[in-house]
C-alpha cells in the first residue's frame, strides 16, 4: 500500500532520501504542468519544478503539517515562477509547434474519433494556450489552479494569500476574457459538440 | 441581485455554493436567461480549458546526497558526455603514459620485446635486438667500475645525439680521456641526464599539445560532416513527411466526400 504525503514526508525528515525522491516521483509531473502553463516554455518548466523540489527539499525540516505537502510544494513552485517572469521580465508564451503533423495526430485519435475531429481539438488546444498567455499572471495563475489541479477556492486563497472574494473575482475575469478571446479566434461555445 | 454577483456565478460554475446558495440559484437560473446564457458560455469555455496540455516530457529528478546539501540529478541533457570526448581523454592518456614511461616495442624471432624507461638506451643495439632485454638490467649491474663509467658515457651520447644538439665540450673531454676523478665524472652525469630529462618533459609537454591540437582540428572537422550530413537527411526526410501528409490529406478528403455522398 503506497504511503501518504505525510508518511514520506516524516520519513524524509529522519533522513529517508527514497521516501524524499517518492515524494519527487509523485509530484514531479504535477509540478511540471503548473510551471509549464504560468511560464509557457519546456524547457524553463523544466529548471523550475527541478528547482522546486530541490528548495523543498532544503527546506523540509522547516515544514511543520501546517498546510498540506502539495500545496507548500506549489506555493514553492509559484514563487519560482514569479520570480522567473520578473528577473526575464517577460510574459508568459503560447508554445506551439507550427502546422499539424497528421502521422502524428493519428496516434492521438480514440477509435470513435475522425481525423477532422482530431486536427479539430488540436487547434482548440492551441487556441486557449494563446488564449491564456493573454491573461494577467494572477487571473491565469487562479484559472491554471482551480482548473487543472483542482483546488478549491479556499485553497487558493491560502496560496496566493489573497481573500476568498479576490479569488473568484479573479477566476469570474480570467474565465470572461479567454471565453471573448476564443470567441474572437473563431471557436464558438459549441465547437466540441459535432 | 443574484445577476451581477460573479462570487455567485463562479462558486455555480464550480459548485462550491452552499446547498441553499444553490438551490436559490437554480431557482433564479429558471427565470433569468442572460444568467443561464452566460453559465452555458462559461461552462464552454471550461470544456475548451480542458484541451490545454501540456507536453510529457521525460522526468527523472532524483535528490543525491552529496558534498552540499542534496542537489537533483541533472537532466540527461547535462549529463551527456560525448564519446569523441571519451576518445580523446583516452589517446592523451596514452600518450603520457607512452612518453613518461619511454615505451619501446620490438618484434624478434624469439617474441616481442616491450622496454621502458632509460635502460634501452645503454644496451647494447646487437643485444636488444637478439631479444635479450631481460638479461640486460641485471648484466650491467654485474659490470666492472670502470665498464659502468663506458656504459653511462655511451649513454650520454645517445641521449645527446638524440636530442639533436652537439654535446657539451666538457663531457667530450670526459669521455675521452681518463684525466677526470670518478666523482667528477658521476656529477657531470648526473647533471646531463637531469637537463635531459628537463628537456625530454618539455619535448613530452609539446607533443601532447601537439595531439590535443590535432584531435580539437579532427574533431571540428568531423562535427562539420556530421551536421552537414544531417542536414541533408533533415532535408530528405521532411520532404518524405511533407509528401505523405499531402497524400493522407488527399485521402481524408476523399474519404470525407465519399461519406458526405
Amino acid at each position: 500500500m503506497a504511503s501518504s504525503d505525510e508518511e514520506l514526508v516524516t520519513l524524509s525528515q529522519g533522513g529517508d532520501l527514497d521516501s524524499f525522491n517518492q515524494l519527487v516521483l509523485r509530484w514531479e509531473r504535477p509540478i511540471y504542468a503548473l510551471a509549464y502553463r504560468v511560464l509557457g516554455r519546456e524547457e524553463d518548466a523544466r529548471d523550475v519544478a527541478q528547482e522546486a523540489f530541490l528548495r523543498a527539499f532544503r527546506a523540509l525540516n522547516g515544514f511543520k503539517g501546517q498546510a498540506k505537502f502539495s500545496s507548500w510544494l506549489y506555493r514553492i513552485t509559484l514563487n519560482l515562477c514569479r520570480d522567473w517572469i520578473r528577473r526575464e521580465k517577460r510574459t508568459p508564451v503560447s508554445q506551439a509547434p507550427e502546422g499539424i503533423d497528421i502521422i502524428e495526430l493519428a496516434g492521438e485519435a480514440t477509435p470513435s474519433e475522425s481525423m477532422e475531429e482530431l486536427v479539430g481539438r488540436r487547434q482548440l488546444g492551441r487556441a486557449v494556450s494563446k488564449a491564456m498567455a493573454m491573461l494577467p499572471e494572477d487571473q491565469r495563475t487562479a484559472i491554471i489552479l482551480k482548473e487543472y489541479h483542482g483546488l478549491t477556492f479556499q485553497e487558493i486563497a491560502e496560496l496566493l494569500d489573497c481573500p476568498l472574494s479576490t479569488v473568484k473575482t479573479r477566476l469570474y475575469q480570467g474565465l470572461s476574457v479567454v471565453r471573448k478571446q476564443l470567441h474572437q479566434a473563431g471557436v464558438s461555445a459549441d465547437a466540441l459538440k459535432h | 441581485m443574484m445577476c451581477d454577483s460573479k462570487e455567485l456565478i463562479v462558486g455555480y460554475l464550480y459548485d462550491e455554493l452552499a446547498i441553499g446558495e444553490r438551490r436559490e440559484f437554480d431557482a433564479h437560473l429558471a427565470i433569468c436567461a442572460d444568467c443561464r446564457l452566460e453559465i452555458e458560455e462559461l461552462q464552454a469555455t471550461r470544456t475548451h480549458l480542458a484541451l490545454w496540455a501540456p507536453p510529457v516530457p521525460e522526468l527523472s529528478f532524483r535528490v543525491t546526497r552529496g558534498g552540499a546539501p542534496a542537489a537533483p540529478a541533472l537532466p540527461e541533457r547535462s549529463r551527456f558526455v560525448p564519446a569523441f570526448a571519451f576518445a580523446a581523454a583516452a589517446v592523451i592518456v596514452l600518450a603520457v603514459a607512452a612518453a613518461i614511461a619511454n615505451v619501446e616495442v620490438r618484434y624478434a624471432p624469439d617474441g616481442v620485446t616491450v622496454r621502458t624507461g632509460w635502460a634501452r638506451s645503454g644496451a647494447p643495439p646487437d643485444a636488444q635486438v637478439a631479444g635479450r632485454a631481460s638479461t640486460d638490467a641485471p648484466r650491467m649491474v654485474e659490470a666492472s667500475r670502470s665498464g659502468d663509467f663506458a656504459v653511462l658515457e655511451r649513454r650520454l651520447s645517445e641521449i645527446e645525439f638524440a636530442l639533436g644538439e652537439a654535446p657539451p665540450a666538457a663531457t667530450l673531454q670526459a669521455a675521452s680521456t681518463s684525466r677526470m676523478s670518478d666523482a667528477e665524472i658521476l656529477r657531470r652525469v648526473r647533471q646531463i641526464v637531469g637537463d635531459a630529462e628537463a628537456r625530454q618533459e618539455t619535448a613530452v609537454a609539446r607533443r601532447m599539445l601537439d595531439v590535443v591540437r590535432d584531435f580539437e582540428r579532427q574533431r571540428r572537422t568531423d562535427v562539420a560532416l556530421i551536421q552537414q550530413g544531417i542536414g541533408q537527411y533533415q532535408g530528405l526526410t521532411n520532404t518524405e513527411i511533407a509528401q505523405n501528409r499531402d497524400m493522407l490529406n488527399q485521402l481524408v478528403r476523399a474519404a470525407s466526400s465519399r461519406q458526405e455522398k
